[in-house]
């Protein structure tokens, strides 16, 4: 008899949890709407943090990570005597951890075709430029060992486009022709390299000397050999660079140091973001305890006739369990929703391509549940245990 | 022959304003199957306070209180709750009605805990209504009924689960004498036909009178007074 009880109260106290909730009315969609307050701002918190972590990093990480980029300080105006372009083959055969390794000679200037004309940076390199920055050809071909005493010129994308070129157009720089013989995909700008592919036109380092009557190397970018220790051949690539242009003093930047620590500032961006969400859920979780607890509490002279009319203890906690599971489960569920929006929203808003935080869904969401919870069954217990009368005298 | 409920040297104190109120003291009394009893005395006596240990809804703080010949203080909560639902009709001195729920609903309440189905629970408190004229107004919640219409949902509401004992405060303080006449008929005829256990709080000699025993509340004591004692010389 008691089992028979048992079970079709169970099924009585879930029509009754629905039913009071729609009596509640008001009172449960403010429950509802701090439930889902509390857990959209920590998942839209917490969304926002990762996608800006994500977005730091993505700017960087187009140079690889083994990648070495040196730097020449700019050295006196008349040097005759130090080579104006870089031997590749005797660098990487000095150094065997080096793959490829390409000098950069920059000179800015406003080329022009078919009367019109742009800024964009005329940079002098070898054809091993190619494979170090990945640059991808979508016409025509890139410059090979071939073209050395050539005019021929490779543009950047948006050079291209603002110029209206195709290979086998002339481009008119300083005066001189190039023909352009390829054209380069456009790629994100890296501020960790010393050139914009998309702004920039690549011509045979040799040619330089056409546009600049002392052309001197800039940088030599170099790539290295995936198991080889950077620190190390940075090290010795300073020393043979050193020792090869032997009046001009270089700088070799390890970009992979400098996007572990970026990676890193970013990772303390997100713990700043976690920790906001964690406020914005306990501020939250005290609005949903409030509504809870208040709704609780209002209830308790309810709870006492309920006691005096039969229920138990165990029934009294389903009534307000099932009530709580209820504002909870929805109330989550569209906080989740609603944090996911608000923070798709502004990560497109702000340009950045969206990426999910998977951490953030069972955290939000979970939370919200557990305050959600605890605060609509623990007063309902606490007024369960007391002797009818109490309860009942609660006015 | 076994009472249906007795109480034995029962005392009960409420702690308020920082000093102990005793409100009984040594206290004891005894009703059998079938009586009708009233309760009387001044007030602030503590007559909602007996009837509220009558009705197993609070309990004393020393002293036995046996129902059925059972001692109480040896009973669950459970178990406690299961005899209010199933032996207990208690009509409260304000009612106490759920405000949210129609009477309908609100009379059909004690039987949602006895897992009976809605329909046959809402039938069930249907013709409770009916039995005290208020089958009209079902739908209606507590806050659009009288002081008197209220008095009858709470009247319905305890005679809905067939009790064996009905423990009213004050049933009729808020009805004229027509409806007041009504109201104890009907108690009166449930005793009669069901042998349903009545004990009546009241203030009304007349209503007191009509019953058979009569229990006077003073002084932490539960004293019976014969059947022809005067109030008023009291
Ligand atoms: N929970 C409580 N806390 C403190 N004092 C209480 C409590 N319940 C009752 N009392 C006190 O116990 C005494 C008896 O109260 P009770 O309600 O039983 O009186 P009563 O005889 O029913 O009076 P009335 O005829 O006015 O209804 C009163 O003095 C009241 O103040
Ligand atoms: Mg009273």
């Amino acid at each position: 008899m008691d089992k028979d009880r048992q079970s079709a109260t169970l099924h009585w106290v879930w029509r009754d949890a629905l039913d009071s909730l729609r009596l509640l009315g008001r009172r449960a969609w403010l429950a509802l709407l701090g439930i889902a307050v509390g857990c959209a701002a920590i998942i839209a918190l917490i969304n926002i943090g990762h996608n800006a972590a994500v977005e730091s990093i993505n700017a960087f990480k187009g140079l690889g990570t083994n990648t070495l980029v040196a730097s020449f300080r700019p050295g006196p105006e008349n040097l005759a005597t130090a080579p104006m372009t870089l031997n590749g083959p005797a660098l990487t055969a000095t150094l065997p951890e080096i793959q490829h390794a390409a000098p950069l000679t920059l000179y800015s200037s406003h080329p022009h075709h078919a009367g019109t004309s742009m800024d964009a940076a005329i940079v002098g390199t070898s054809p091993e430029l190619l494979p170090i920055l990945e640059l991808q050809v979508t016409q025509g071909r890139f410059l090979s060992d071939f073209d050395r005493e050539s005019t021929y010129a490779v543009v950047g994308s948006r050079v291209a486009q603002d110029l209206g070129l195709m290979p086998g157009n002339w481009l008119q720089i300083a005066g001189y022709l190039f023909e352009v013989i390829g054209i380069i995909a456009s790629q994100p700008r890296n501020p960790l390299l010393p050139v914009t592919p998309d702004d920039s036109v690549f011509v045979p380092i040799e040619g330089m000397r056409r546009l600049l009557s002392a052309p001197q190397i800039g940088n030599i970018v170099a790539r290295v050999h995936d198991s080889a220790p950077l620190a190390r051949v940075a090290d010795d690539m300073t020393t043979y660079l050193e020792r090869t242009f032997e009046n001009r003093e270089v700088d070799v930047q390890i970009p992979k140091l400098l996007i572990e620590g970026i990676a890193h500032q970013a990772s303390t961006f997100t713990y700043l973001l976690a920790g906001m969400g964690g406020i914005s859920l306990l501020v939250g979780g005290v609005g949903v305890m409030n509504v809870m607890f208040m709704n609780v509490i209002e209830r308790r002279r309810e709870i006492g006739v309920r006691l005096a009319l039969g229920a138990r203890a165990r029934d009294i906690r389903n009534l307000f369990l099932f009530e709580a599971i209820v504002l909870s489960v929805t109330g989550a569920l569209l906080g989740a929703a609603l944090g996911l929006g608000a923070a798709y929203a502004f990560v497109r808003f702000s340009g950045w391509a969206f990426n999910l935080s998977v951490l953030s869904l069972p955290l939000g969401i979970l939370c919200s549940l557990g305050v959600g919870l605890f605060f609509g069954l623990y007063p309902a217990l606490t007024a369960s245990r007391l002797p009818p009368v109490s309860a009942l005298r609660d006015d | 022959m076994k009472p249906l409920i007795a109480m034995e040297g029962v005392c009960k104190s409420y702690a308020s304003a920082g000093w102990d109120l005793d409100v009984f003291d040594e206290a004891a009394l005894s009703i059998q199957h079938g009586e009708r009893c009233a309760i009387v005395g001044p007030s602030g006596a503590g007559k909602s306070t007996l009837l509220h240990l009558l009705g197993l809804l609070d309990t004393p703080d020393k002293g036995r209180l046996l129902f059925n010949g059972c001692d109480i203080s040896t009973t669950t909560s459970d178990q406690r709750a299961q005899l209010r639902n199933q032996c207990l009709g208690f009509i409260f001195q304000n009612f106490h009605l759920l405000p949210r729920l129609t009477a309908l609903e609100n009379v059909a309440l004690p039987l949602f805990y006895r897992g009976l189905s809605r329909a046959a629970a809402h039938q069930r408190a249907y013709e409770q209504l009916e039995r005290v004229g208020l089958d009209e107004r079902m739908l209606h919640r507590p806050a659009s009924l009288s002081g008197g219409q209220c008095q009858r949902v709470a009247i319905a509401r305890a005679l809905v689960g067939a009790p064996a004992l009905i423990l009213a405060d004050e049933p009729t303080g808020n009805l004229d004498s027509a409806t007041t006449e009504d109201v104890l008929h009907l108690l009166l005829q449930l005793n009669r036909e069901e042998g349903v256990t009545l004990v009546v709080v009241t203030h009304d000699t007349g209503l007191a009178q009509r019953l058979d025993r009569c229990f006077h509340v003073q002084n932490g004591k539960v004293t019976e007074k014969p059947h022809h004692w005067d109030m008023a010389h009291g």
